[in-house]
């Protein structure tokens, strides 16, 4: 039986912008609509066709668990498709991409519209247990008479507990931050300031490089801001070109005071932005006139004990994608990896490189490979740009498609760390 | 004979239970609605004889057999007929019929789903008790006022001793309706059921003899009633100068008819009724509703589907038919040159859908989800798949015609383009189309939110169905959307334009501005013309006069020297300066004439008095005789369209019935003759031949 393909037709996204910023007002599911209307205006689809909408969505609002379906009501689309919102941490946005595949290559769909939404700016945030359960009742109650019996206990709480708790990015099973984490792995691979610098810098230069030609703006919905609407964003504007290792160097580690050596300039920032891409069979491309940016090759998700080096899915996820369509390191064109800390890059592409490693954890006798500065995030990434954690996915995966298109590549790779100790590879292939 | 008995016996029926419950159903075969025709009211005064007879019924039950219609009113072309004393005799036979209803010895219930207006609530307003159905299409209203009548079975009197008078007055002075939740809130229903058991809650309600309390308060003492009766005099004479003799005659029958029993209250009632019934504002305003009402009727094709719509121009016309359109449900592209005009647009959108949240028309969520609608680009991004694109850019033939080059390469060949112009020939702006049959004209009216018209103009080559579905989006916008030929300035430009100029000639010939202004005010007009050539722009004016004058002529030629309005840099309200004072240059609140606007005509400061009557005629019958060359020309094909578009979108007084209406009224002999009187006086007034060929053969419009 020859397999169909699951062919990319075009992405869009918001652009990234830091939380409490341009967007403090807009919820993921108005991020998600504005990705996805400028999408579908774009590639000029029939919305009809669509079969499904799949979207990541991390941290989900308690008035909108099913985002992907909303999307669907709010942009006015036929009213027969349904939506399917997932997660699996900052990997979610690649999940919706690979599940809508899934769809497809089943022949449950044709036609899927995929992407990924986060706002930190509007995430809710929970009152403590305590406060909750010590007005439960009142909301049952009857009467003031039924009222009182429960006020001795809510006069109790203390004033602490009468705070909201906003949650923190910290892993449920070793109550450590991502940034403590990320600052284990630097501490344990021997990833200095000045690389986590240098990197960091590198990734804002070409971002900025990348937006002044066009190659990330292209992908960009412009959102209209502000009481009147009187602000257009067009760009990601926590770019910046003018940076270098040296300012970067100035300042102070921020999860580890006094050893640490990651700063809020190498880390990916706290961002708001949603992403959308469409997918589908290779048939219903070809019989609509459409021409594939690329096709969604293979994937991969892998997972390792939180304890050990959290971040380091990548390492683990790309060998395996690699061997499963059995292609190497240097076939590729292209190499997209989440950004989510230069320590974290570095640690991935160090263990990558290292034959220690391959024997180690892959069970290899070689290193998977060196990989070629010049083919690698090209475009800049989540340090630079943002990382609104379920967008990132299809940020990366239409970027990197565009680009693989204007060097005229073949293959690519991408591939994202996330919480828990996950991490996924994506193979994507362009027609020659 | 047989047959008339035959339907007669459908349209109302009668069944009395085994309990006693009398139920009595209207339900006109074949027809949508239930309206209170004579051969049912017959059939309804039997039936009450039956009940009356019958001691085996102890209660009644009055509803409908439709799902969405209880009674829709009388029948408005039964009413035409009557002169006033037929009206009168009319009103009270309406009334002692449904006074039995309330004399009957058991009680009644009116069990009301679907539409209750008119006759239909004052036939409910009758009965002891009043339940209402939660059913979307559930409304009560006395909307006789749109008629220019006043309710006459007993609606002015019952309504206003069952709730209170600040409510009950709007309603019968606004003919506004009343939602099912609303109508519990009022006291004017009992109880709000969901629809499966409104028969049931009404059928015990009526056994258990459960009777409306009204709901009494401050305004139903001498005191009150006089207070807020002499308010809304007050209100309405200034908001009608009078033109509106129902609305007065309304206040009237509460106000004399509260202060005495029922039963004189509705001999006054009757005795109002009728006198409206021949004036000329009632006759106007039914007029109008027979030709509103046949307009929705007509589409020369089928409509396709509108699901997307691109503007081009997001300004302030742009800006308001993309909110209207994203008000429809439909997804809107707006492609403007700048980000800034786009944000403008999207500032002006969600201003609209939060004032329809505020007046809780719209839920938060649908005001949200229409301003999802409207995205906008600076390129042609998304245009490749609309069905139809609106043009709304500056009126600049070379600029259209580039537009619609630019744009044909990247639309649909199926793709309308609709162009929003007022005066630029549609033809050839469609000269520059490779599909001349998709091109069409929407000439919009500003705030287009707010303005109830939408001219469509064909020229030869446009296709029915791209007429019909132009017709079909204007119309579920909710505007009137009439149809017109293709020309210069086609029907409503075309007859503002004599109309502006005249008013320019009497301020030239040492007219006062005010004056001018306040005359036609008093003649019906919302605004007066001078006041207007602020509100459209001098410079608007002056370019369309001269297309004008190259296109017709002497008649309309404008006063000589108004180049030096334009050189004195008035362009009207836009910048601040026209002929009259704007902004800080302003004192008060009230409009204030620009007095050195004086210096630049011909007497410069002395100004002379002019007969108000005299300044009507000249800028009325030049408006008059435009749209009578409009008719004769074939721009207009028919004169119930011309009398649509002036009344709404040009602000023709309502209760005149439109142009063509109002020189019916007159008597064409009269209107040609007054036109020669004019013409003798000034060149531009020669008589329209189509109006003296009419005159000569005695002939009217309608």
């Amino acid at each position: 039986m020859s397999q169909t393909r699951v062919a990319l037709i075009d992405g869009r996204r918001t652009p990234f912008v830091k939380a409490d910023t341009f967007f403090k007002h807009l919820t993921p599911l108005d991020m998600a609509t504005l990705a996805s209307r400028e999408l579908l205006y774009a590639t000029g689809v029939d919305p009809d066709m669509i079969d499904d909408v799949v979207m990541g969505c991390v941290i989900s609002h308690v008035s909108t668990p099913n985002v992907a379906r909303e999307v669907v009501i709010n942009l006015g689309l036929p009213k027969h498709i349904p939506g399917l919102t997932l997660g699996r941490a900052c990997a979610s946005g690649l999940q919706a991409v690979s599940t809508g595949s899934e769809m497809i290559l089943a022949g449950n769909a044709s036609v899927v519209l995929v992407g990924g939404t986060d706002s930190i700016s509007t995430a809710p945030v929970p009152h403590s247990p305590k406060l909750i359960n010590a007005f439960k009742p009142l909301a049952s109650a009857k009467s003031i008479g039924d009222m009182l019996p429960h006020l001795p206990g809510i006069l109790q709480l203390s004033p602490q507990e009468w705070l909201p708790k906003p949650p923190s990015i910290a892993e449920p099973s070793t109550g450590l931050t991502m940034g403590q984490h990320a600052e284990l792995m630097a501490r344990k691979n021997g990833i200095s300031r000045e690389a986590q610098d240098r990197y960091a810098a590198e990734s804002h230069h070409k971002a900025g490089q990348a937006t002044d030609d066009g190659r990330l703006t292209q992908e960009i919905a412009p959102v209209w801001v502000g009481k009147n609407y009187e602000q257009c964003v067009t760009q990601d504007p926590m770019i910046r070109r003018e940076t270098n290792a040296e300012a970067l160097g100035k300042l102070r580690p921020s999860f580890d005071k006094r050893y640490g050596t990651i700063t809020a300039g190498t880390a990916s920032p706290l961002t708001d932005g949603a992403s959308a891409a469409l997918i589908m069979s290779e048939d219903k491309a070809k019989a609509l006139g459409l021409k594939p940016k690329a096709f969604i090759k293979a994937w991969v998700y892998t997972a390792l004990d939180p304890h050990d080096q959290l971040l380091l899915g990548p390492a683990l996820s790309i060998p395996r994608v690699l061997d499963k369509v059995g292609l190497s390191l240097k076939d590729m064109d292209l190499i997209d990896m989440h950004e989510a800390f230069a320590a974290q890059v570095l640690s991935n592409t160090e263990a990558l490189a290292s034959e220690r490693f391959a024997k180690e954890r892959l069970g290899k006798d070689h290193a998977v490979g060196e990989i070629d500065p010049d083919k690698f995030n090209v475009c800049g990434g989540s340090i630079a740009i943002g990382h609104p954690f379920a967008a990132t996915g299809c940020r990366m995966l239409t970027t990197t498609a565009n680009e693989l298109e204007r060097r005229d590549g073949q293959y690519a790779l991408l591939s994202i760390c996330a919480a828990g100790g996950m991490g996924v590879a994506m193979m994507i292939e362009r027609e020659r | 004979m047989a047959i008339d008995m035959e339907t007669r016996a459908q349209a109302l029926t009668l069944s009395v239970d085994a309990d006693g419950v009398a139920r009595i159903v209207f339900d006109t075969p074949g027809e949508k609605v239930n309206v209170l025709a004579k051969p049912v009211l017959e059939q309804l005064n039997a039936y009450l004889d039956q009940i009356e007879k019958d001691p085996a019924v102890k209660a009644v039950v009055i509803m409908s057999g439709k799902e969405d219609c209880f009674i829709a009113g009388a029948n408005i072309e039964e009413i035409e007929q009557m002169n006033q004393q037929q009206a009168t005799e009319g009103s009270q036979l309406l009334q002692r019929l449904f006074q039995r209803l309330t004399d009957l010895r058991v009680p009644t219930i009116a069990a009301i789903q679907g539409v209750c207006l008119g006759g239909g609530l004052e036939l409910a307003l009758a009965c002891k008790g009043r339940v209402v159905s939660d059913h979307p299409k559930t409304q009560l209203g006395l909307p006789e006022i749109k008629l220019g009548l006043i309710p006459g079975a007993g609606g002015t009197q019952r309504l206003p001793r069952l709730i209170t008078l600040v409510e009950a007055l709007p309603m019968i002075l606004q003919g506004k309706s009343c939602y099912p939740k609303k109508a519990v809130k009022l006291g004017l229903a009992d109880e709000m059921v969901p629809p499966n058991k409104l028969w049931e809650v009404a059928r015990q309600r009526a056994l258990d003899g459960k009777v409306a309390v009204p709901k009494k308060d401050w305004t139903h003492s001498a005191f009150g009633r006089n207070f807020v009766c002499n308010r809304a005099r007050q209100e309405t004479m200034k908001a009608t100068k009078g033109h509106y003799p129902a609305a007065l005659a309304a206040i009237d029958a509460v106000q004399r008819g509260l202060g005495k029993s029922l039963k004189e209250g509705l001999a006054i009632e009757a005795e109002l009724f009728g006198k409206l019934v021949e004036t000329q504002a009632s006759k106007s305003c039914i007029h109008l509703f027979h030709a509103t009402t046949e307009l929705k009727k007509e589409l020369p094709a089928r409509p396709k589907p509108v699901r997307s719509v691109g503007i081009l121009g997001g300004g302030l016309m742009g800006g308001g038919i993309a909110t209207v359109t994203a008000d429809l449900g439909i997804p809107v592209r707006i492609k403007d040159i700048s980000h800034e005009a786009i944000g403008k647009t999207l500032k002006g959108a969600r201003e609209f859908f939060d004032s329809k949240r505020k007046r809780g028309r719209l839920t938060p969520y649908e005001a949200n989800q229409r301003m999802d609608l409207i995205s906008g680009t600076t390129a042609f991004t998304g245009f490749a798949n609309l069905d139809m694109v609106i043009e709304a850019i500056p009126e600049d033939l070379i600029l259209k015609q580039n537009t619609l080059r630019e744009l044909e390469k990247v639309t649909r060949p199926d793709c309308i383009f609709a162009s929003n112009t007022s005066s630029l020939p549609i033809k050839a702006i469609a000269e520059a189309s490779s599909r001349p049959e998709t091109v069409i004209g929407m000439h919009f009216f500003s705030p287009v939110p707010k303005m109830p018209l939408v001219e469509v103009i064909v020229h030869p080559g446009t296709a029915d169905w791209v007429t019909a579905t132009t017709v079909d989006l204007g119309r579920k916008m909710g505007k009137q959307v009439i149809v017109v030929n293709d020309g210069v300035g086609f029907y409503t430009s075309r007859i503002l334009a004599p109309y502006l100029n005249e008013a320019m000639h009497l301020l030239a010939e040492g007219g006062d501005i005010e004056q001018i202004d306040q005359a036609l005010v008093d003649f019906g007009f919302p605004v007066g013309p001078i006041a207007l050539l602020d509100e459209v722009g001098i410079d608007v004016g002056a370019k369309v006069t001269k297309i004008m004058l190259e296109a017709f002529g002497d008649r309309m030629q404008p006063p000589e020297g108004m180049h030096k309005l334009l050189e004195s840099g008035r362009m009207g309200r836009k910048n601040q300066k026209g002929f009259y004072l704007y902004g800080d240059a302003r004192k008060g609140k009230k409009k204030e004439v620009d007095r050195t606007v004086y210096d630049l005509t011909p007497h410069g400061q002395t100004r002379r008095k002019l007969d108000p009557a005299y300044i009507q005629d000249r800028c009325v019958y030049a408006f008059l005789n435009e749209a009578a060359h409009c008719l004769h020309e074939n721009v207009l094909t028919s004169a119930r369209d011309g009398d649509i578009g002036a009344i709404f979108g040009l602000g023709f007084p309502p209760f005149l019935g439109g142009p063509f209406f109002h020189m019916d009224r007159l008597g064409l002999s009269q209107v040609v003759s007054r036109l020669e009187d004019l013409h003798r006086q000034v060149p531009r007034y020669a008589a329209c031949p189509m109006l003296v060929e009419m005159a000569r053969a005695g002939r009217c419009f309608f």
